[in-house]
């Protein structure tokens, strides 16, 4: 089965649980009397995603006028939502829509699924960012690299003045003092 | 009948004669009583008098005779006031003069006793001072070589690990500073582009260290 593309909606875990919580509050009006589906996609997502949301349904080739066809595809895009994988990545900069963009194309271009993007902010590890997958962790920020440098460099200049300050050996000799009248 | 009014009459008329010679005789008793009471009074009243007036004549006199006597007491007493005045004022006068040379003669004594007793003091006091400096010269000699011999590389030792402890914590304190300083700076001295490129440059590295096997 081909599975659905859901990344012009949500890049996010927030978004998507925003997405789905929409999905799930327009799933629940199909039944009713007058019913009206671009209204109610119109509402909740707004008039972008909502043509897109209209492309999906026509692409997929779901019939939008019949109420039982439309709960079954919401019901695949939640069962879809809910299984997608989470990268948890820690960045130092303060993410745009390109930047969400790149993630993506890099996401389908090198593992060749979607994935949700769990992002948390930490200037601290200067640039870079560090990735979990799947129960998996790797540090690739430029931080390590740079503590390393940093330790380096001040572990050498430390030694220095270390010797510089070493104390005359007669420094304050209170060899030669004689008290007299 | 006659006869016995008669004699009825003649009883009552007598009767009556004799109250009123009774009576007449009454008042001529208590008129003579009057009299001598009355001499009696004049006399008592001359006599009164006569006290009263001697009374007053003695009286005269003793008042007349105290006032003499007092006048003489203060005239005599005003006397020896001024005779005593004198007295003590002279007297007074010979004491403040005696008193005077007293005083002169004893202050230059004590100056002299006491200029004796200072050049005394001081010439002992110098010695004595002496004595103490060189003792206090000694000890203080001894106790530096002691110092020096035991207690100042105690000390040394005691300062150079106190200095590189406190070395240590300054240059801890300071590299943490730069540290954290330099990752802030360096954070924001990255374009967004670059920072962008690093994360597809993480990314790479991630996928190939296997985190997305």
């Amino acid at each position: 089965m081909e599975e659905l593309d859901l990344s012009d909606f949500f890049h996010t875990k927030i978004e998507a649980t925003d997405f789905s919580i929409h999905l799930a509050s327009i799933s629940e009006s199909i039944y009713e009397t007058g019913f009206d589906l671009e209204k109610a996609l119109l509402t909740h997502y707004g008039a972008r995603k909502r043509d897109k949301f209209i492309a999906l349904l026509r692409n997929n080739k779901v019939n939008i006028y019949t109420a039982s066809d439309l709960e079954a595809f919401f019901n695949k895009i939640q069962t879809r939502i809910s299984s997608l994988p989470i990268l948890s990545l820690t960045i130092a900069f303060e993410p745009i829509d390109e930047t969400f963009k790149i993630l993506s194309d890099w996401l389908a271009l090198n593992i060749h699924r979607e994935a949700l993007l769990d992002i948390n902010i930490d200037t601290k590890i200067i640039g870079g960012a560090t990735v979990s997958f799947n129960g998996k962790y790797a540090d690739c920020s430029i931080k390590p690299k740079f503590d390393q440098i940093f330790q380096d460099t001040f572990k050498n200049k430390s030694e220095i003045p270390a010797k510089m300050a070493t104390p005359q050996e007669n420094h304050q000799s209170v060899e030669h003092i004689t008290i007299s009248r | 009948m006659c006869m016995s009014n008669l004699l009825f009459q003649f009883i009552s008329i007598t009767a009556d004669l004799i109250i009123f010679i009774f009576i007449g005789f009454y008042l001529w008793k208590l008129k003579s009583e009057e009299k001598k009471l009355e001499n009696k009074e004049t006399k008592a009243d001359t006599s009164y008098h006569q006290i009263v007036d001697d009374a007053l004549g003695k009286e005269r006199k003793i008042m007349e005779d105290a006032v003499s006597e007092a006048d003489q007491i203060i005239v005599n007493a005003e006397y020896i006031k001024k005779s005593s005045k004198d007295i003590v004022d002279q007297a007074l006068q010979q004491m403040v003069a005696h008193i005077q040379k007293e005083s002169i003669e004893t202050a230059s004594k004590f100056m002299n006793s006491y200029s004796d007793s200072l050049k005394e003091l001081a010439s002992t006091s110098l010695v004595d001072f002496e004595n103490v400096a060189k003792g206090l010269e000694g000890d203080l000699q001894r106790q530096i070589k002691e110092f020096r011999e035991t207690l100042l590389p105690d000390l040394k030792k005691e300062l150079d690990d106190y200095k590189q402890v406190r070395l240590k914590q300054s240059e801890e304190i300071i590299n943490h500073v730069v540290q954290k300083a330099s990752q802030e700076i360096m954070n924001k001295v990255i374009s967004l582009d670059d920072h962008q490129k690093i994360l597809t440059d993480a990314l790479d590295r991630a996928k190939t260290e296997g985190v997305f096997d």
